[in-house]
């Protein structure tokens, strides 16, 4: 027997099944909670974040009309939350990791550091992990969360278009410009792939 | 296509999306350059599909199912609203009562033999008319009561509905059951257009209105409570713009002019909240 779609899910949720909704968070929590941590750069803030989702979901559900999907909804609140973060960020002068630094003229987060071991080393490794993460946290706002959004939950990128509100031709662009950027980045972990 | 349409062409091809992908996959077998950026985006995704995955916290799920626990299924409410035809049909209605009203006319005067004077006559009809008028605006009101019940997004509703959007669902809720049976009343009394009409009347009784402004004055007590409590938790903390809105609109719901107008100035000042804002503010001024 198949899964129930999400939208009859939250349906079942807003008639008063609590399980409905576990459901669903079991389905989004992990991805969602890394959007928003990769987003936010900051662990503390993506926990809030991620509860703030939630919530809002919690409150708004009876707003959903099912126009989109429940997915497009969800991930347009994160954003939308993301986004007012980060706002809140700039005003109290926190640098953000795409500016350009003053002395060497790159932004932060290209400043990965490659800790120099072999790749076959790093392969498994927590550092590597690490290295891609910060990879990824530096990537320019508008490619970064295009990058999440296929990368993470793996959504189309018509309805990724939907989510942060341009042509699915530009969520491509971006989406390949932010693996041009992130290969510049991390070529030296790449490895060969057939046809 | 050439080489530069073949690279544009890359990224579609490995996301299975190209539209023309054993053109692409021809120039990959012939041009090295091409070959090569197919190579970097392949192994540019590979290495993306490395990225850690993090767990959030079970004890914050555990809050949020809780909260979602809480929440009790909403029913359609009736407060505030206001039994008022649209103005078609209340130029329907009395087009109709001044149509029936020139036609009883003669047919009085064929009748009785002996007529009133005319202009008596069409005194007494129009007095009629008139009677009849105030019934059928009244068996309107209750209609329109009922279809305000029954439509998903009324006009006035859908304005109510935006600015108690932010409000706690649990407060909502709390609403819901005096209206449910208001609601459910005056659609079973379709047909009887008058008690309708009094249901109608007596869902929106002061005491009714008084119960509905405590559960909002609640919901804005519980909002400005959790601004005051991050604030506390955090010194840097500011209520976002849309915090600082939704606390304004729920007072303008309460029609506490002072406290929204607070409120709604501190949203104005906001690029993305200024617009709503300054539109509540309009209202309050006109309210």
């Amino acid at each position: 027997m198949s899964d129930p779609p999400d939208e009859v899910l939250l349906a079942a949720y807003r008639k008063g099944d609590s399980g409905a909704f576990e459901t669903l968070l079991g389905r989004y929590r992990g991805p969602i909670f890394n959007f928003l941590l990769r987003s936010a750069r900051d662990r503390g803030r993506a926990e809030e974040l991620y509860q703030d989702v939630w919530m809002k979901v919690i409150e708004r559900c009876d707003e959903f009309r099912g126009d989109a999907k429940f997915s497009t909804w969800l991930y347009s609140i994160a954003r939308n939350l993301s986004i007012d973060h980060q706002r809140k960020m700039k005003f109290r002068g926190h640098a953000s990791l795409d500016a350009p630094e003053p002395r060497s003229g790159q932004p932060a987060g290209d400043r990965v550091p490659n800790p120099g071991p072999s790749t076959e080393q790093l392969a498994s490794g927590a550092l590597m992990k690490e290295r891609i993460a910060r990879a990824v946290e530096g990537l320019p706002e508008e490619q970064r969360e295009v990058f999440l959004l296929r990368q993470l939950q793996g959504l189309a990128f018509r309805e990724i278009s939907e989510v942060v509100g341009v042509p699915a031709n530009t969520v491509k662009s971006r989406m390949r410009y932010a693996l041009e950027r992130l290969q510049h980045v991390l070529g030296d972990l790449e490895e060969p792939h057939e046809l | 296509m050439n080489c530069d349409e073949c690279k544009e062409q890359v990224f579609e091809l490995i996301e299975r999306e190209a539209a023309d992908p054993d053109a692409v996959r021809e120039i990959l077998a012939r041009c090295p350059d091409c070959r090569a950026t197919f190579d970097e985006m392949k192994a540019a995704l590979a290495v993306a599909e490395r990225l850690p995955i993090e767990e959030p916290p079970a004890e914050v799920d555990e809050a949020i199912l809780r909260a979602a626990g809480e929440r009790v299924p909403r029913v359609v409410r009736l407060k505030k609203r206001r039994l008022q035809a649209a103005p078609w049909a209340m130029a329907a209605i009395a087009m109709l009562a001044l149509g029936i009203g020139v036609w009883t006319i003669p047919r009085e005067v064929q009748l009785e033999g002996d007529a009133a004077p005319a202009d008596m006559k069409y005194g007494e009809d129009a007095v009629m008319a008139e009677q009849m008028l105030g019934d059928e605006e009244e068996a309107l009101d209750g209609r329109v009561a009922v279809a305000e019940l029954e439509a998903p997004k009324p006009a006035r509703a859908k304005r109510r509905s935006r600015s108690s959007a932010n409000e706690p669902s649990a407060a909502r809720i709390a609403q819901a059951p005096a209206a449910l049976p208001a609601a459910d009343t005056a659609a079973a009394g379709a047909g009887e257009s008058r008690s309708t009409n009094e249901v109608a009347a007596k869902a929106s009784t002061p005491s009714k209105q008084e119960r509905d402004d405590e559960d909002v004055n609640t919901a804005c007590q519980r909002k400005v409570d959790d601004v005051e409590r991050r604030a506390r938790a955090d010194k840097d903390f500011a209520p976002t713009p849309e915090e600082e809105l939704a606390i304004g609109k729920c007072y303008q719901a309460l029609d506490k002019v002072a406290e929204a107008r607070k409120w709604l100035q501190r949203a104005a000042a906001h690029r993305t909240t200024k617009a709503p804002a300054e539109k509540a503010l309009r209202e309050l001024a006109t309210e």
